[in-house]
């Protein structure tokens, strides 16, 4: 397999603070669906059981995005330097999650349309939810912090 | 998943649906819950207590066909509420009792992954009816709903079954609740599991679902859950995580979970120890939070939607019990299986709560009973002629984890007696052995002792489902100030640690407050902190479902869960004589520590309670006045014909405007 492509925009992953309490994906669908679920999440946070660890799975927004290649129908493309997607276009066909090296893009339960993350806009939501800071992001441009410029949030004990 | 409020507007948050399955082969079947029964008891516990005051009838057989065993969630269930994640299971109790040994109503309530499910699914409620003749378990896809065949997980340990179950399935995603042997094999002490390590322990629901030959119920669901105002429910969660994060509480569950509690109950003479013999255990320090830490935890972790992660992962790496890899411990094992039988090793605590985990047992109720056969050891009363060759010296920690193993099977005479919970096995055993169960309503309470925290020994003694620390989880206790005291309770003498008056009032305050954090079905961990106001409920409750709710609406809806709860319980006998802790509890004067000497005086706090709450002095029933207050005329119409009502009078203005819609 080829080494992972580079990434620019993604979130910072530290799986081993994550306490698998699924607030990012809470938070991921309330901004996006105006509801809350997990199958509706643009992440994907999985209980291995495995030494007890999680694994999180969420777009890094790659500089050669393999599922842009991937995609027959223009779905998916860059906007503002991440990687965007149009659902309307979507087919469902699946090669963009195919393509993906990190497991990051997911189909709806309804249309089995392609979801995945936009950094809602420059202020990913499940970051601000992690209690355990277990995402975190970085935009090291401006457009991307949103106007967030309170210091972040103290969080609550260990481990973090 | 909205429906038409009467009157207009949209009704977010609940599904309005609940799953009937009848495994007598009455199908299964989808129907809408009352809307009224939604707004009144809000959902989970409420709504599951409203559902089963419709199965009362007398001489009831716990483990027979005629009980249901009902799953509830909540309104704010699956939601970014903090710690929105919990359910309650309902039936009536196989281990706790009323009146002349009639069934206790019965309830338990667990975190885990699996109460939001059912939701996602689209249902607020699961109702199981009947009992199947072969072991199956039941697989809900969203609307569908399948019964299986579990003769080839009949047996297993909920472990097993889960990875079994998913095995089978071919999809991770499912959740899993299970009983294990204990559950199979009627143990009146037996819990369901869900997500490996989340128990619904009390009241031994594990042995109604074990009655039913209903293995488990795996769930998965696609659906979302609406809320009515998202600007809403974005500000609520912000200010919420905001007062967690300042919240010394909140803070020291986060590091430490309940295992904390192991320092401050030793320090002020409140640890269980030796069957509540002694209330300070000596070797404590190898039982602290600090020590767990420093060598058998591995990381933090949390159930659906919580900020504060009080558990953790832990792993035994020497000695005899070496391998033991699993979650918790909770305080209440580490005083069921440290403290309360004498045992110093920390390893050997934690081998006894994963095997009650992965049988199926509850662990406080199953350490209770042991340390009663210790106890009944001590005096005499059990000889080795008794134990099926175990000797029951306090502190063998090898005794401890054989009896586990064998009350989950049944295994030879001793495990059999002691599977029927110490209640019932000191009245089987006799020999005055009685007079060491400690006790309420036929359960243990739990672990803070009630002779010196006076209004957790009130909260024992009134709880609805039998002996219980979280009915009123009365931590108001200490977190309140002597001028929020009376504020709330009408005396600052409510939160004097020896103090009596006021502590019928705020046992009863915290009594509705818990009862509605149980109905939304959030976790009482996010409200003893700062909020545990009701205030902050109503918010919640606001944001969420699109109806405005108020503090006072928040507390009127407790009451009633209270009061139907009660109802339940008088339609099968109970009376005020019910409302009392065992001998060991309340009458054996503290032996040792800072509280030495201490008895608990229930009476008077007792008639304080009742009068709050309206309910007769003599007989303990709910007045009619009390029920028509709070719009439950239902409920007062069959306590009336069943002359079970007390006489309309002139009740006391309640501690909080009632505020009934």
């Amino acid at each position: 397999m080829n080494a992972p492509p580079e990434t620019r925009l993604g979130l910072k992953l530290h799986p081993e603070r994550c306490t698998g309490c699924l607030s990012c994906l809470l938070a991921c669908t309330l901004h996006h669906e105006g509801s809350c679920s997990v199958r509706w999440a643009r992440l994907v946070v999985t209980d291995t059981w495995d030494g007890e660890a999680f694994e999180i799975d969420v777009c890094r927004h790659c500089e050669e995005a393999p599922c842009m290649a991937a995609c027959e129908y223009g779905a998916l493309f860059e906007r503002e330097g991440i990687v965007a997607l149009d659902r309307g276009s979507c087919t469902s066909c699946g090669a963009c999650a195919d393509a993906c090296s990190y497991g990051a893009i997911f189909f709806d339960p309804e249309e089995e349309k392609a979801l995945k993350c936009d950094l809602c806009g420059g202020v990913p939501r499940c970051v601000t939810y992690c209690e355990t800071v277990a995402l975190e992001f970085d935009a090291p441009d401006a457009r991307f912090n949103g106007g967030r410029t309170e210091e972040a949030p103290r969080r609550l004990g260990w481990p973090s | 998943m909205s429906d038409v409020v009467p009157g207009g507007g949209r009704r977010s948050g609940w599904t309005g649906r609940r799953l009937r399955v009848d495994l007598s082969g009455g199908g299964a079947s989808i129907e809408p819950i009352p809307p009224d029964h939604l707004d009144a008891y809000i959902g989970g516990r409420g709504l599951n207590s409203r559902t089963l005051f419709d199965y009362q009838r007398p001489g009831i057989d716990p483990l027979g066909q005629e009980n249901p065993l009902i799953f509830g969630v909540g309104p704010v269930n699956g939601t970014l509420i903090p710690s929105s994640g919990r359910f309650t299971v309902t039936a009536f109790s196989p281990l706790t009792v009323v009146g002349d040994d009639a069934a206790c109503m019965g309830d338990s309530n667990a975190g885990g992954f699996w109460g939001p499910e059912l939701k996602f699914a689209g249902f607020d409620q699961l109702i199981v009816e009947g009992a199947a003749d072969e072991p199956v378990y039941l697989v809900i896809r969203d609307r569908k709903v399948e019964v299986r065949s579990a003769a080839h997980l009949w047996g297993m340990t909920t472990w097993e079954t889960e990875d079994a179950i998913l095995r089978e399935l071919g999809d991770p995603g499912f959740r899993v609740a299970s009983i294990g042997p204990a559950g199979e094999n009627l143990v009146r002490v037996a819990c369901i599991m869900n997500h490996r390590h989340r128990a619904s322990g009390k009241c031994g629901l594990g042995a109604v679902m074990g009655s039913k030959r209903l293995k488990a119920v795996a769930i998965r669901g696609s659906g979302s859950v609406s809320v009515a105002d998202t600007g809403a429910v974005w500000r609520v969660v912000d200010e919420a995580l905001a007062e967690l994060r300042r919240d010394p509480y909140a803070q020291v569950y986060a590091r430490q979970g309940t295992s904390s509690l192991v320092r401050a109950h030793q320090a002020q003479g409140r640890m269980p120890t030796r069957n509540y013999q002694q209330t300070q255990f000596a070797a404590w320090e190898s039982l602290t939070a600090e020590h767990f830490a420093e060598h058998h935890w591995t990381r933090s972790r949390s159930c659906f939607g919580c900020p504060i992660h009080c558990a953790h992962s832990f792993e035994v790496r020497g000695g005899p019990y070496a391998g033991t890899v699993g979650e918790g411990p909770e305080y209440v094992s580490i005083g069921a299986f440290g403290t309360k039988v004498g045992v110093e090793d920390s390893s050997a605590v934690l081998r006894a709560h994963n095997l009650c985990n992965q049988l199926g047992l509850d662990t406080l109720n199953t350490g209770s009973t042991i340390a009663w056969a210790m106890e009944c050891w001590q005096e005499g009363v059990m000889g080795p002629a008794d134990t099926d060759g175990l000797s029951l010296g306090w502190g063998n920690a090898e005794t401890v984890v054989t009896l586990v193993e064998r009350i989950a099977r049944r295994e030879g005479d001793l495990a059999d007696l002691l599977a029927e919970g110490a209640y019932r096995a000191a009245q089987r055993l006799g020999h005055g052995s009685s007079r060491w169960v400690a006790h309420a309503k036929g359960q243990d309470p739990a672990l803070s002792d009630p002779r010196v925290a006076k209004a957790w020994g009130l909260g024992y003694a009134t709880a609805s489902r039998g002996g219980c620390h979280l009915r009123a989880l009365p931590t108001a206790e200490t977190y309140y100030s002597a001028e929020e005291a009376v504020e709330l309770f009408g005396t600052a003498e409510a939160v004097s640690p020896t103090g009596v008056k006021g502590k019928g009032r705020l046992v009863r305050w915290s009594e509705d407050q818990r009862a509605a954090a149980d109905s939304l079905e959030v976790c009482k961990f996010v409200v003893r902190t700062s909020l545990m106001r009701p205030e902050w409920e109503a918010r919640f409750l606001s944001a969420v479902t699109g109806l405005e709710w108020s503090g006072e609406d928040v507390m009127a809806a407790g009451e009633r869960i209270t009061n139907v709860e009660r109802a339940i319980n008088v339609l099968q006998g109970l009376t005020r004589a019910d409302d009392c802790l065992s001998e060991r509890l309340m009458n054996d004067p503290v032996s040792d520590g800072p509280a030495k000497g201490e008895v608990l005086d229930l009476e008077p706090m007792l008639d304080e309670y009742y009068v709050s709450r309206g309910w007769d002095l003599v007989s303990g029933y709910p007045s009619a006045d009390t029920l028509e207050r709070l719009g439950m005329h239902d409920v007062a119409a069959r306590l009336g014909a069943e002359d079970k009502l007390a006489p309309a009078r002139a009740v006391p203005a309640p501690v909080r405007p009632a505020g009934v819609a």
